[in-house]
């Protein structure tokens, strides 16, 4: 008669594995490799943005959306609401924005148009007055749209900026069901994040036009 | 033997077939080439020439798209 | 083409234009150019024959099986000054990166003189 091994009657053996199950129970988040934190928080009550911005973050509920390798948006937060789909709002800053002109109200007339152009919602703009964000010139939209075939409707604000020799953009659009309510509170936190945003360094194109410059063109 | 007939034909069919098939026949656009000419109208109302326009003048950024109107 | 329109200061300084080709008419293209408010040219190659010799149908043959003109894919090409190509890129335009070729490739330029 064969004697089954005792494996786990061994001394050793249980060492092993309750050293494995105190390593895998506790200890997974920090046996997994350090991911270079995004969002660094100040004693200001702000967050930096790796080290590029600085900037003053919604709640902890809504998520941060990074997108780093080029698209329509850098860097954003969404927020999941209560209510029926589509409920949630999200915002960014859109270093981008539609269009190509570089003076703010041609830009601006020429980014309504095409302002959730692919979502089937025709925007009619509700406001449309001078800004200054970050000391700079800014042109401020105030959008809505409906689309009673896919039962959603949507509102933004946008602030469109003169930076330099480009235009970015701070947006905020807030989804609702045709028959929900919007909300003022997600659009008073993108106030706070867009009011707040600084540029810590030089972006691309301004570092680009130096090249130039030193280049003698 | 009609086997053997068979494959020495498929033997010389094969590069001609490989031939057509990459490039269908016309060699493929390197850097380094002399960039071909052309001349056509433009959404400017005017004829827009390589030579006349840009060669000696400006570097040329061209970019092609299939369609107006399409997300670009 | 949006990007390229942002950028026409930029090429302005680097000795470089832009152009647009696509399978549309004239007429078409002009609507579309002043839609976008585009501000250099699109020029049409409705025949594709263009997009043949710049390799713009690298990627599919330029007739379908029915012997229909296919469409041609996305590609950006530049050109220097002397006729020769000197970048290739399928799909959307990467401007940065042609806004940093383009920089060197003047510099080049400017060194040899």
């Amino acid at each position: 008669m064969k004697e089954k091994p005792k494996v786990f009657g061994t001394p050793g053996i249980r060492v092993c594995v309750a050293v494995m199950i105190a390593v895998f129970g506790f200890g997974c988040a920090g046996m997994q490799p350090e991911k270079p934190k995004t969002l660094t928080s100040t004693d200001r009550g702000t967050v930096l943005f790796l080290d590029r911005y600085e900037l003053k973050r919604p709640p902890q509920n809504w998520a941060l959306m990074k997108n780093l390798e080029g698209g329509d948006f850098e860097l954003g937060f969404l927020l999941f609401e209560k209510g029926e789909f589509p409920s949630q709002t999200t915002f960014m800053f859109d270093e981008e924005p539609y269009g190509g002109s570089q003076d703010l109200a041609t830009r601006a007339k020429y980014y309504c148009t095409r302002f959730l152009f692919n979502s089937g919602i025709e925007v009619r703009v509700t406001k449309e007055e001078k800004a200054t964000i970050d000391g700079k010139d800014a042109i401020a939209l105030s959008m809505e749209g409906e689309n009673p075939n896919r039962n959603e409707k949507a509102k933004s604000k946008v602030y469109l900026v003169k930076k330099g020799n480009r235009i970015i953009s701070f947006v905020c659009t807030m989804w609702r069901p045709m028959n929900g309510t919007y909300a003022q509170e997600p659009f008073d936190y993108f106030e706070t994040f867009a009011q707040s945003f600084k540029f810590l360094k030089k972006d691309f194109y301004e570092g680009f036009e130096e090249e130039l410059t030193k280049a003698g063109l | 033997m009609a086997k053997k007939k068979f494959f020495f034909m498929a033997l010389i069919a094969l590069p001609v077939f490989l031939a057509f098939g990459m490039g269908n026949g016309w060699a493929q656009l390197k850097v380094g080439d002399e960039a071909p000419s052309f001349s056509l109208p433009s959404s400017q109302g005017k004829l827009v020439d390589y030579y006349r326009d840009y060669y000696g003048k400006h570097h040329l950024v061209m970019t092609f798209f299939p369609a107006a109107f399409t997300p670009t | 083409m949006d990007a390229h329109n942002r950028d026409l200061y930029l090429y302005k300084r680097l000795n470089a234009q832009v152009l647009g080709v696509s399978m549309d008419d004239p007429i078409t293209n002009k609507f579309f150019a002043e839609s976008l408010a585009m501000e250099f040219p699109i020029i049409s190659n409705v025949v594709g024959w263009m997009a043949k010799s710049y390799g713009a149908y690298s990627e599919k043959p330029p007739f379908g099986p029915d012997g229909s003109i296919n469409t041609f894919a996305r590609r950006t090409v530049v050109i220097d000054k002397k006729g020769i190509v000197r970048y290739i890129k399928n799909g959307s335009p990467d401007n940065k990166e042609i806004l940093m070729f383009l920089l060197k490739m003047e510099k080049d330029f400017r060194g040899q003189k």
